[in-house]
């Protein structure tokens, strides 16, 4: 799989320092990669629970086999893919997760979680960010690094866009990378930076960086992440409509 | 064979794994959860090869295992068509096995896994005084009022649970979310003997605040006291609750 051939980062600013450019490259290849097994989600849930007739947990049948098409493959970064549902969206299920992940052995499962709120370790995604912001925004939200303690008990990172079936919202499709991926992916370019660079999210924590000094998931101390985001800075290159970017730490 | 003296450091390379068998650690695990109540009464267990591979033991270990809990009457196994291993929850309720447990736990012991809670949740706590941001700040505040307004004793223990769980997640440590939920699995089926009622839960409440209120400050040195001082406390607590009943 080409994982930066695609990258559609920010227009090319010559003003940006070549090592640079070539981590926001790799970054928004990477993200790319996430959102196209998203995006093709998103799409096959419309086309099958968009129309005339009951929605039933039963249409969203295709979901395994693409899902599993990425999941099971051990050289994409996806470990994990599926659509959760509105709550209250499918008449069978009022809270559904139809969400796949690789096991021990490379292959992809289904992830069965408890569905029924009054059961024992009921899984309330009601709340949660990779949820709740597509749902309030209308757009793509990147989640992490965070450990993800209700599903995978991994340290994760998941990409979700909002599924609108006729002005309704019908849940959430994604996808998880884990960090130890993203770490991958990024370092050759991250070792290959003349200076110091971090990949961040909007609140400043780390995905992955050249300094020991800020690890994935600690956050960056010494600038006001949340407060660059608001204002465009030249040491900050957001990725565009997304909480993720490149931050040039300074010597 | 010769046993080699390697030096006392590298004695604990040589050290056996695990003094407790295979089996009796598979045993022990079912156990607490048939005692936390996951495995409820009536539950269907996962077939011998399916539960060999999720636990990663042969299926004679799991065979042995299997073997425990149907004397000790937890499990009840049926054959032929819809055979199979089912839950069966002690008569007289979780309670009476948790008890059954800590009458075989040492004092010693007990203060022993309270040290290594008290410095993971220690370490925790520190952790997300430096790592957590808003969010998280949130989602611990959320967990904390679910807490105080829980009611019954069992939703009392998830609430608790589930405060602590939230504590590791903003640590962004994987490795202290792993030790904070194995050691509620070993632990807190004991620890919530002696908790549970409007005193000890009152307590508990403050307590979790208090841990709140330093990682919202960002104060690493107090988090840290103040978890540990919990763990302390909830273990002293539970060995004065041993020492006092006839178990």
């Amino acid at each position: 799989m080409a994982r930066t051939s695609t990258a559609p980062t920010a227009p090319h600013d010559p003003k940006v320092a070549a090592d640079v450019e070539a981590v926001i490259a790799t970054l928004g290849g990477m993200v790319e990669a996430a959102f196209h097994v998203v995006d093709q989600i998103a799409g096959l849930v419309a086309r099958q629970v968009g129309g005339p007739g009951a929605r039933t947990r039963a249409r969203l049948a295709g979901v395994e086999d693409l899902a599993g098409s990425y999941v099971g493959d051990s050289q994409h970064p996806v470990r994990g893919a599926g659509f959760v549902a509105a709550v209250g969206f499918l008449v069978d299920q009022p809270w559904w997760l139809e969400w796949f992940a690789a096991g021990e052995d490379g292959r992809s499962h289904r992830m069965v979680s408890q569905t029924d709120p009054d059961g024992a370790g009921f899984y309330d995604y009601e709340f949660l960010p990779w949820y709740v912001v597509p749902r309030d925004t209308g757009h793509r939200h990147v989640t992490g690094p965070y450990i993800d303690y209700v599903c995978t008990d991994d340290y994760n990172m998941t990409y979700t866009a909002p599924v609108v079936l006729e002005g309704r919202f019908a849940g959430v499709a994604g996808a998880d990378v884990g960090v130890q991926t993203a770490e991958s992916i990024l370092m050759p370019s991250l070792r290959a930076a003349s200076r110091r660079v971090a990949v961040v999210n909007q609140q400043g924590r780390v995905v992955a960086s050249n300094s020991g000094r800020h690890l994935c998931g600690d956050l960056v101390s010494d600038v006001d992440v949340p407060a660059l985001w608001e204002r465009p800075s030249p040491a900050l290159h957001v990725l565009p409509g997304l909480p993720l970017g490149v931050l040039e730490l300074g010597s | 064979m010769a046993i080699q003296f390697y030096g006392r450091a590298t004695a604990a390379v040589f050290a056996p794994l695990d003094s407790t068998s295979r089996s009796a650690r598979v045993a022990r695990r079912l156990t607490d959860a048939i005692a936390l109540g996951l495995l409820p009464d009536g539950e269907q267990l996962p077939g011998e090869a399916d539960l060999a591979q999720q636990l990663g033991v042969s299926t004679v270990t799991i065979r042995e295992a299997l073997s425990v809990l149907r004397q000790e009457g937890l499990i009840e196994t049926r054959r032929g068509r819809g055979g199979g291993s089912f839950v069966r929850a002690p008569e007289d309720g979780p309670t009476a096995l948790a008890k059954r447990r800590l009458a075989e736990v040492s004092l010693l012991e007990l203060r022993d896994v309270g040290d290594l809670y008290a410095a993971i949740a220690g370490a925790a706590a520190a952790l997300a005084a430096r790592r957590c941001d808003s969010d998280d700040v949130r989602h611990l505040r959320r967990a904390a009022a679910h807490l105080a307004d829980a009611q019954k004793p069992d939703a009392r223990r998830r609430a608790e649970a589930q405060f602590h769980i939230q504590v590791t997640v903003a640590s962004q440590s994987a490795r202290l979310y792993h030790e904070e939920v194995g050691l509620q699995a070993e632990f807190g089926t004991l620890l919530w003997l002696a908790f549970g009622d409007d005193d000890s839960h009152e307590q508990m409440v403050t307590s979790c605040d208090a841990v709140v209120d330093a990682i919202e400050a960002r104060d690493a040195d107090l988090a840290r006291r103040t978890a540990e001082q919990r763990v302390a406390a909830a273990t002293e607590r539970l060995i004065d609750y041993r020492l006092s009943k006839e178990l």
